[in-house]
């Protein structure tokens, strides 16, 4: 697939679930999977105040 | 068979991990349920909520709503609530007798100035929530505090307008974690960066850590503090001596499964099913 940012080509992993995070390898930028069938990714928001640990 | 939900938003590489280790185990039928349709969980569906969302608040408002509807969760909302917010953890911790780095609290920039003055510079400003070292701050001396309050009374959020003061201890390149399930240490690691914050989400990297007999202790008296559960305590060593700088109750794991050897999410599994036999 295409990244949606730098357009650079990556490799889905296989078994991937709604929600699931992904990374371009070329401009690191994230994105989550909002459908698997047919594969939809949006640009995964700034990381928010209260995220992490 | 023993159902689990494991609630999440986002889902990342430890979801993924944490789902294959729960499919893996003989007795657990796990099913994955976004924080969206949470309302979906029951007791008549579900033995043992693991909840996993990435934003503190989300967990802890959710891991209370299914609390007040029977459920069995992990970590419980009091836990959560606990560790997301490090004054609460500070004064846990205090209450239980944990070592830690010397705080204070503060609630206008008078009084955060004056604290400061008592602890001593260099001093670390922590926002109360959050992570990932984010808006953590090394204050080396009185003029940089002044302006960092300034900044924090203008731009900050009610929420920034409560102040959270730390003894800065400066560390040899590397702080601790320990993981912990159910009051049992499991494993340890080394967080290693050249900067001051050692955190994986900032480049740290991790190293296996010995689990000795102070650290052992420390992990447990800190479990014991916030309530037990699904555990990282982060530590600092202070002249030989080790304090507990924070706790994490959803905590990140990726990077610790290679260096410690330990296959955690597999230990995760483990302590749900004796947490809910415990239970029932």
């Amino acid at each position: 697939m295409s990244c949606l940012v730098c357009g650079a080509q990556f490799q889905a992993p296989a078994n991937l679930i709604v929600h699931q995070v992904l990374s371009c390898n070329e401009c690191l930028s994230e994105f989550e999977v909002t459908d698997t069938e047919p594969l939809t990714l949006v640009e995964l928001p700034p990381n928010e105040e209260d995220w992490g640990q | 068979m023993v159902q689990v939900a494991l609630v999440h938003g986002i889902v990342r590489e430890e979801e993924r991990l944490l789902l294959n280790a729960l499919t893996q185990h003989p007795v657990i039928a796990p099913r994955l349920v976004h924080e969206s349709d949470q309302a979906q969980i029951t007791p008549d569906n579900t033995d043992c909520v693991l909840i996993r969302s990435v934003s503190h608040h989300h967990a802890r408002t959710i891991a209370f709503m299914l609390e007040r509807r029977g459920l069995l969760v992990v970590n419980p909302s009091q836990t959560i609530e606990l560790c997301g917010d490090k004054i609460r953890t500070a004064i846990a911790l205090e209450q239980g007798g944990v070592p830690q780095p010397r705080f204070r609290t503060a609630f206008s920039v008078d009084e955060a100035l004056r604290r400061m003055d008592e602890v001593g510079y260099p001093l670390v400003l922590k926002p109360p929530v959050g992570s990932w070292g984010r808006l953590l701050a090394k204050v080396n001396d009185r003029d940089a505090a002044e302006a960092l309050l300034e900044h924090k009374q203008v731009l900050g959020g009610p929420q920034h307008h409560v102040y959270f003061l730390q003894e800065y201890i400066p560390q040899a390149g590397h702080d601790i974690r320990v993981f912990i399930a159910g009051g049992t240490p499991l494993a340890a690691i080394e967080r290693h960066a050249d900067h001051w914050i050692n955190n994986t989400a900032r480049g740290a990297t991790v190293a296996n850590r010995p689990l000795d007999e102070g650290l052992r202790n420390l992990a447990i008296a800190a479990s014991a503090a916030v309530g037990g559960g699904l555990l990282a305590i982060d530590v600092l060593v202070s002249n030989g001596e080790y304090l507990v700088n924070e706790v994490n109750d959803r905590m990140e794991f990726k990077n610790s499964i290679a260096p410690t050897g330990v296959d955690l999410p597999q230990r995760v599994a483990e302590y749900l099913v004796q947490h809910v036999g415990v239970f029932v």
